[in-house]
């Protein structure tokens, strides 16, 4: 079985690698960092989802892995769809922020995530939640889409 | 000169004069910048409101071109934006710089309000969209 058939996708090989090795080193102190929190584990994780996507994708045959016009046109749709919710979003953070630091709007503990974000730092800051609303309300709108047919 | 009533001016101009109202209550009671903010967001929409209430409908229905334009610039200016949010946690989260969200905030919004409407441009230039 022929490993390799698509020269683009070792390029995901060598990035997953890459991730891998700089995981590692990471981890093993060789790269110094200066945060709080240590990415050796994080990147080491997302290393190994690309390389076996890369892995999957290049025994893959072209055509089979290549996306249609149907689907191209559905993630376009998506996408930009997504655009705007996440405009929407984050001008409703940014409002939410100026409010609270200005004191204008007292909530309370209410939104305990927003409001003090250093309690739960890593996996509710501000970006990361922009970050999850991007993700559901592509895989949301990419089920409607899927559903409703006609792309016009 | 003749003004539509329809619902869809009906429920653009309510908006808007809702946004006008709601300005100047969060002004009485709130004494903020957000309620100047509504008011001035209130009338730039009515005005629009009423521009558009001279046109005929199909005015402004968008042909196959243009919506293949707009999603063809929000594909990529989703894809900026995104890259652009990562980066900041990235940065935000391994390293001892503290971004603030009321700076990184606005430059999320000005990144991709601006690819967007400089894709749109060059893509309106462009020609083909394949």
């Amino acid at each position: 079985m022929k490993l390799i058939n698509n020269k683009r996708y070792t390029v995901l090989l060598v990035l997953g690698l890459l991730d891998i090795m700089i995981g590692l080193a990471e981890m093993l102190k060789i790269i110094p960092h200066s945060g709080t929190t240590t990415p050796g584990v994080s990147m080491m994780g997302a290393g190994i989802i690309i390389l076996i996507l890369g892995l999957y994708l290049s025994k893959t045959p072209e055509s089979e892995s290549m996306p249609d016009e149907r689907t191209m046109k559905r993630d376009m749709k998506v996408q930009s769809t997504t655009f705007g919710i996440i405009l929407a979003y984050v001008t409703v953070l940014l409002l939410m922020d100026v409010s609270w630091s200005s004191n204008s709007i007292n909530m309370g503990d209410f939104f305990l995530i927003f409001s003090r974000p250093e309690d739960m730092s890593v996996l509710f800051s501000r970006y990361m939640s922009i970050i999850f609303v991007a993700i559901i309300s592509v895989v949301a709108l990419t089920f409607y889409y899927n559903k409703k047919g006609d792309l016009e | 000169m003749k003004f539509r009533k329809d619902k869809y001016i009906l429920r653009f101009m309510s908006m808007s004069i809702g946004m006008i109202v709601a300005g100047i209550l969060l002004g009485i009671f709130v004494p903020s910048f957000a309620g100047v903010g509504l008011i001035m967001a209130g009338m730039i929409l009515s005005v629009m409101g009423v521009y558009a209430a001279t046109k005929p409908m199909e005015y402004f229905m968008p042909d196959e071109r243009i919506n293949k334009n707009t999603d063809k610039a929000g594909h990529h200016a989703f894809w900026i934006m995104v890259n652009v949010v990562i980066i900041l946690n990235l940065i935000d989260t391994f390293t001892s710089v503290s971004i603030e969200y009321n700076i990184a905030g606005l430059l999320i919004l000005f990144i991709g309000i601006y690819s967007f409407w400089i894709l749109g441009w060059f893509y309106n230039k462009k020609g083909d969209l394949e």
